[in-house]
């Protein structure tokens, strides 16, 4: 009886609570269901000479090769991968100088004992440059100026090894790449 | 007086348990609140838009889902309902679920009270139940409310049974039928219920009724049978895929691995708890419970079995699924294991105290993965609200342009567009940038990246031509980088901005630059072609490639007579065909000959003959998807 009594209380009690809640549940817009406000304004739209791997504004100049950014800072690469850059003033007529700011993994130096990159920009290759330790590099190489006389300039980079799919990650992994740029000399 | 004060304090401990048990459940669950729709929530969504009429309504509730489900009250009803409610909130949605399972707790803690005798028992089988880690899926995910309504009418059903078997009060037994027969609308797992009652019948009911009651129990069984019959024949059982039904010894490896995730939780090292741990947590759970039931059955108390068959009835219909194990199918099975934990709690001191030792660590091993999981899939739906609510913000702000979306991560992609996640709101002109579906892998039942992610010449021509804007996720909201986009997209695909796709499907507004001369006005996504249409298409960079049309053509056309296709390119003609009645929907594939390799753009010319001529226009046939395949 004391049972009984007990629980027709408790079933009164779920539904006044049920209750409270579609009420509370009705109305509509709720705090926690905040509507999304888009960034619609779009600065001007520019190709950037230089930057880092973490720049929103430049994801775009990142054409092929590279992997999604981690720590806002670096993404690693693939074992080719190509930028957009804007040549900076000037280069067209006195040539510029390409740097590639990354660090060589332990585990690629490990693998892979040496690494080779080298840039092209269309079908011309500049000076390769190869890396035997692991830890923070630059590869830094003169451009010509005949190949900076344009609006952009779509730059690859190739390495002569790379990790394969599987091997550590289920992705080909290249360099960690950290900024990108082009300076006039 | 002193028993009328005795009763009200009962009545207070008991109202007071129970509210433990609810705050419990709701602060461990608390961001299952705030979570929003994700996956398969979207096509029980989209489900209102195609609803206008009663016949609509009827075939929205009851039509078979692709995985061979029926359930009509706790999928589509409730996705139906509060949609046409509240929209897109998934508050409301989400509270329902809350409200269910504290119904839930109060009828297992009702049960267990009534098989122990004992409040604590009762608290701790709701206690037990909540903390595990496998409920989060439930907790956080609306489309899976079905696990967690399904246990509110087995146990439903079971309390009006438990009082019918005590009092004998045949409304009582009515009553639980009516329960019984309603619960095949929330999951296919009620059709265990009489095996269910008939444990209570077996093992709790006092020897002087157990026999007349296991024989009204029993007669429940037909029940289950015709309604198992009548789903077969409705929804024949999947033999293959992830919901394929295999009956061999793979159940009894299932069986293992659902009590493993029954005791500790399925992502215990994924959260960063070592191995040995787990296993030392796992013996010693499996040790308490196993020694529990041989203690009680020594003793002549057969009570402790009907948690035990709680949990076997309940997790039998799943363990035939050996290609879908997922944890959250242990939802309704594990109130069997806090059922059976509960009978610990009842005897002597010392037994209790025991019971409270197994019990804390339990809590304390499972509770905080199951909020950590909870977490987790609160944002993982925040994503994909992000994502859903700012692809609506941002057509709203730019109506009649198409959306591009730039770095969808795999996972977004499959909780979301891969689920057709626009489509509930109305939006189709949504698509992923090109290059996107490098990074996807498309599972079964999500959208194929063919259809969702556009071809460089698509996307730069609809850009450039002002038809379409691109959006990238910028943490809570979208950021438009059309104009960056469009900068930089020549240099990512070279030659994409003078050339024709690969694909192309003359009803979309974003190839209607494709079509040349011999197409109507596209109407409602689809155009019919005259008797001679031309339409650009990329040519094939390496000898190898067929051209695949896909198209159709209405029942009368072909009743009233046979069509002949002829397809060439630049002039050369690349195949012929014949399409008859019944044929209404055609594929053709058509091999390209050498000599159309390596120049810019394929024009082709399409003949159909005859053609129906209605008020005064031609009307050949309608094209779907135009492509090149390998």
């Amino acid at each position: 009886m004391i049972q009984s009594i007990t629980s027709q209380r408790l079933t009164a009690i779920t539904i006044l609570a049920l209750s409270a809640m579609a009420i509370e549940g009705c109305k509509g817009k709720h705090s926690q269901q905040p509507a999304v406000k888009n960034e619609e304004a779009q600065p001007v739209a520019q190709i950037l000479s230089s930057f880092k791997m973490g720049d929103e504004a430049a994801q775009a100049q990142l054409l092929k090769g590279f992997y999604v950014v981690e720590n806002n800072s670096w993404r690693w690469t693939a074992g080719s991968f190509t930028v957009l850059l804007k040549p900076p003033m000037a280069s067209a007529q006195k040539g510029g100088t390409l740097t590639l700011s990354f660090s060589v993994a332990d585990i690629v130096i490990k693998k892979l004992k040496t690494v080779t990159l080298t840039a092209s920009i269309g079908t011309t290759k500049l000076k390769p440059q190869t890396y035997s330790q692991a830890g923070s590099a630059t590869y830094t190489v003169d451009v010509p100026a005949d190949l900076l006389a344009k609006e952009t300039v779509t730059i690859d980079f190739e390495l002569d090894h790379s990790l394969p799919p599987g091997s550590v990650d289920l992705r080909e992994l290249g360099l960690i790449a950290t900024a990108v740029g082009l300076e006039p000399k | 007086m002193m028993a009328g004060g005795s009763s009200r304090a009962i009545r207070i401990q008991n109202w007071v348990l129970w509210a433990v048990s609810v705050l419990f459940m709701t602060a461990l669950y608390w961001d299952g609140l705030r979570a929003w729709f994700i996956a398969d929530d979207f096509a029980w969504l989209g489900l209102l838009r195609g609803v206008h009429n009663a016949d609509d309504l009827f075939r929205a509730m009851f039509e078979p889902a692709a995985q061979g489900t029926i359930r009509p009250w706790s999928e589509r009803g409730f996705f139906l309902l509060y949609e046409s409610l509240f929209g897109l909130d998934a508050l409301p949605f989400r509270l329902t679920a809350f409200a269910t399972f504290a119904l839930d707790l109060t009828l297992i803690s009702w049960i267990a009270r009534r098989l122990t005798g004992s409040r604590i028992a009762g608290f701790a089988a709701a206690l037990i139940w909540t903390s595990n880690a496998a409920l989060a899926t439930a907790m956080t995910w609306s489309s899976a409310w079905n696990e967690l309504l399904c246990p509110l009418f087995l146990l439903s059903a079971l309390a009006f049974f438990v009082r019918y078997t005590e009092t004998g009060d045949r409304r009582l037994w009515w009553a639980q039928i009516g329960v019984f027969i309603l619960g095949f609308g929330a999951l296919e797992i009620n059709v265990v219920y009489p095996a269910i009652a008939l444990a209570w019948a077996l093992f709790v009911v006092p020897a002087e009724r157990r026999g007349r009651m296991a024989l009204r129990a029993a007669a429940l069984f037909p029940v289950s049978v015709l309604y198992f019959a009548l789903h077969t024949l409705a929804a024949p059982l999947p033999k293959t895929g992830g919901y394929g039904v295999h009956v061999d010894g793979r159940i009894f490896h299932t069986l293992v691995l659902y009590l493993k995730f029954s005791l500790l939780p399925q992502d215990w090292t994924a959260f960063g708890h070592q191995a040995w741990l787990g296993k030392a947590i796992l013996i010693f759970g499996a040790v308490s419970l196993v020694a529990l039931v041989a203690v009680e059955l020594r003793a002549g108390r057969r009570a402790v079995l009907f948690g035990v068959a709680w949990y076997l009835a309940t997790i039998s219909p799943v363990l035939i699924l050996p290609d879908h194990i997922t944890d959250y199918y242990l939802t309704i099975p594990l109130a069997g294991l806090g059922t059976v934990a509960s009978v610990g709690f009842s005897g002597s001191p010392v037994r209790r105290a025991w019971a409270a030792v197994a019990l804390a660590l339990y809590v304390c091993t499972s509770a905080p993965v199951a909020r950590a999981a909870t977490k987790w899939h609160q944002q993982q739906s925040e994503q994909v609200r992000v994502l859903v609510l700012g692809v609506e913000a941002a057509h709203q702000a730019h109506p009649g342009k198409a959306i591009l979306l730039e770095g969808l991560t795999p996972a977004l992609y499959v909780n979301s567009i891969g689920q057709s996640a626009l489509y509930p709101l109305e939006i189709d002109e949504v698509y992923l940038t090109p290059g996107s579906e490098k990074d996807i892998e498309v599972t079964g039942g999500v959208a194929d990246t063919a259809k969702t992610v556009l071809e460089p010449e698509t996307a730069i021509h609809a850009i450039n031509a002002g038809q379409a804007l691109v959006y990238r996720i910028a943490g809570d909201h979208l950021r438009n980088i059309t104009a960056v986009y469009s900068l930089t997209a020549p240099a990512k695909f070279p030659g994409s901005e003078t050339a024709a796709p690969a694909r192309v499907d003359p009803g979309n507004r974003l190839y209607a630059w494709t079509l040349g001369s011999g197409w109507a006005k596209p109407e409602d996504g689809v155009v019919w072609m005259r008797g001679r249409a031309w339409i650009q298409i990329k040519s094939p960079s390496q000898p190898g490639w067929k051209l695949s049309l896909e198209g159709f053509l209405q029942g009368e056309q072909l009743k009233a007579a046979p069509r002949h296709l002829r397809v060439s390119a630049e002039g050369i003609e690349i195949g012929t065909t014949k399409i008859s009645d019944p044929e209404t929907t055609f594929q053709r594939l058509f091999p390209l000959p050498d000599a159309l390799v390596g120049r810019k753009t394929l024009n082709l010319e399409i003949q159909i003959d005859p053609v129906t001529r209605k008020g005064g226009e031609d009307y050949g046939a309608l094209f779907g998807k135009i492509a090149l395949v390998r």
